[in-house]
């Protein structure tokens, strides 16, 4: 029988010492391929939020919007895209004015961009202000110059028409 | 009805210690890594524990990776205590039964004190549902159709004419809870395992063949006596045509309006737009609860990051339910909450799982074991649990009331198959 070459011969030692280092290479490469992965998929999102946003305008006065959405986390506001579609276009505000969530409802289905659960990675930050510069502009009573916050901390029970008309169907 | 929080998780802490200082009694633990189950578990921990490294919600994370940790450690080591002590496991197994039938009878006894707090009303798709002293319908039953091939294998090899009673007893108490919660998925959970239990309980063929014709005829019964709740009726403009002879025509008679909330609208809550039903027809018997919806839009989202998912435990966070008929805070699906957490790789650590789990499931089948009847019984809580898992996002999650049992089963059932094979008791 052969004899192994003695610098290949390992001691019970080496052989857990080769099995961790083994193990944190797999670890790290993980722990990199995780947060690429996740940086990636952030960057996704941001993208098609950014293209919704440039849909509606970066000042969100371009046109009315249609309805609002206060929520627990977020407040959001809905425009109209067609005669059938009075909530085509929805973006989704943090307390900060950081653009969160987008939804899109043009054509068949609806497409969701959201950073709802890690909202400090959205890069996009519009503005409170600017939020309530939108929702003064189409119900100014309801939102008079004092308000000063975005309404959120409330359950969404779905939105809230701003246009003429509607009151009656959406009292509040 | 919430069952004590903080102290179910230092009850949790409070299992472990002793499971440990069970099977270091018994000794041999790095052996344990040598067993299939032992291992892809230990790397499906360090993968939820790696995860803090890109998870999106450190705190949960951790908080989730350590009471899931020490659920299966105390499940790993309470298996490992009954390494070749048969006995032991079926002390166990009974000691599962006996806390699941404990909770089926208390939510009988909630259901004869406080009906209301026992029953979840009637919608317009489904009759009422018992929930117990459950959250909702599916939790306790989940409980119940797990723990099925436990009471039938008890009733089997019960030695006394007492516990057999007790065995038939806790199979009543399920049965009334699986049925009467209209849980589909418990109700075939439960199939599943009692069948792994009555067509190999007896070395008789005929035997087995009626009692896996038992179970099936329970099956349809439960399926019948589940269509007997109605929905709710939804008033509806009624009139009445005048009678052939009259002359004069009567009145139309209208119900009141009904009260439309915000979310019934036009437009809707639009946190709930998807697959919204275009009638209010009854749910069939075959119809998807809009699982199937939440499933699609769970692996949609879950694409976004396919090989390592969003980190462990925060599968409520991610997930939004935007589905009319879909009523969770999660997908249900225990594989796709993984995939939604873990990404492909959590997927495959708990495929690998199943696997080693049916693997053994099969080797103590075939195998001449000293507690083949105990294996067995685990092996059926380790099928139903599988086929839950298919509607139910739960073997990851340490406060889930069933996690527990399939873990101990499982880990069970591969001691079993490994260390009970030379008659050792």
């Amino acid at each position: 029988m052969r004899r192994r070459p003695r610098l290949l011969v390992m001691t019970a030692h080496g052989r857990i010492a080769l099995l961790l280092a083994g193990l944190l290479l797999v670890a790290v490469g993980l722990a990199l391929l995780g947060r690429w992965e996740g940086d990636r998929a952030v960057r996704g999102e941001l993208r098609e939020m950014r293209r919704v946003l440039d849909l509606v305008g970066p000042t969100l006065t371009a046109r009315a919007p249609s309805a609002y959405r206060p929520a627990e986390t977020f407040a959001c506001l809905a425009y109209r895209t067609s005669k059938e579609e009075p909530y085509g276009l929805e973006l989704c505000f943090d307390a900060e004015g950081r653009l969160v969530e987008t939804i899109d409802r043009r054509g068949s289905g609806i497409r969701v961009s959201s950073l709802r659960e890690e909202p400090e990675t959205s890069g996009i930050r519009v503005g409170v202000d600017t939020v309530l510069s939108a929702l003064r502009s189409a119900a100014p009573q309801r939102f008079p110059a004092t308000v000063r916050a975005l309404p959120i901390g409330v359950p969404d029970l779905g939105p809230i028409t701003l246009e003429p008309g509607d009151a009656a169907a959406n009292p509040g | 009805m919430a069952l004590g929080s903080p102290a179910r998780w230092a009850f949790l802490l409070a299992v472990a210690v002793v499971a440990i200082a069970l099977a270091a009694k018994r000794g041999a633990l790095r052996d344990a890594l040598r067993e299939p189950v032992y291992l892809v578990a230990a790397g499906l921990l360090g993968l939820m524990t790696l995860s803090l490294a890109w998870t999106v919600d450190v705190p949960v994370t951790l908080e989730r990776t350590a009471s899931f940790g020490t659920l299966v450690v105390a499940a790993a080591a309470l298996a490992w205590a009954a390494r070749g002590v048969p006995r032991f496991a079926e002390r166990v197994l009974l000691g599962l039964l006996l806390g699941a039938a404990a909770v089926a009878a208390a939510g009988l006894f909630v259901l004869l004190i406080s009906p209301d707090d026992a029953l979840q009303g009637a919608t317009t798709q489904s009759g009422f549902r018992y929930r117990g002293v459950g959250e909702n319908p599916n939790t306790i039953s989940m409980l119940a159709g797990i723990a099925t091939p436990l009471g039938l294998w008890a009733a089997i090899e019960a030695r006394s004419a007492l516990n057999r009673g007790l065995a038939v007893t806790s199979l009543a108490l399920f049965y009334f809870t699986i049925v009467l919660s209209g849980s589909r998925g418990a109700l075939l959970a439960s199939v599943a395992g009692a069948t792994v239990v009555t067509v190999t309980s007896a070395p008789v063929l005929r035997v087995r063949l009626a009692r896996t014709a038992a179970v099936a005829a329970l099956l349809v019964v439960a399926v019948g006596i589940g269509r007997l709740p109605q929905p709710e009726q939804v008033s509806a403009p009624v009139t009445t045509s005048p009678g052939p002879t009259s002359t004069t025509p009567e009145p139309t008679v209208e119900t009141p309006p009904v009260v439309v909330p915000p979310s019934e609208r036009p437009g809707g809550a639009l946190a709930d737009e998807a697959g919204r039903p275009t009638s209010l027809a009854r749910r069939g018997l075959l119809d998807s609860s809009g699982r199937i919806l939440a499933w699609r839009m769970a692996i949609a989202q879950a694409n976004k990051r396919p090989a390592l998912g969003y980190g462990f435990g925060t599968e409520d966070a991610v997930f939004v339910d935007r589905i009319y008929t879909f009523q969770s805070r999660r997908p249900e699906n225990s594989l796709i909450g993984i995939y939604l957490q873990l990404g492909l790789a959590g997927v495959a650590l708990l495929l690998a799982i199943a696997a080693a789990g049916l693997t053994s499931a099969v080797r103590a089948a075939r195998g001449e074991l000293a507690g083949r009847g105990v294996a067995l019984a685990a092996a059926g809580v380790v099928v139903a649990g599988g086929v839950m898992a298919l509607v139910q996002s739960y073997v990851y999650a340490a406060g889930n009331i069933a996690t527990l049992t399939v873990w101990t089963c499982l880990f069970l059932l591969t001691v079993a198959a490994a260390s009970w094979s030379r008659r050792s008791e």
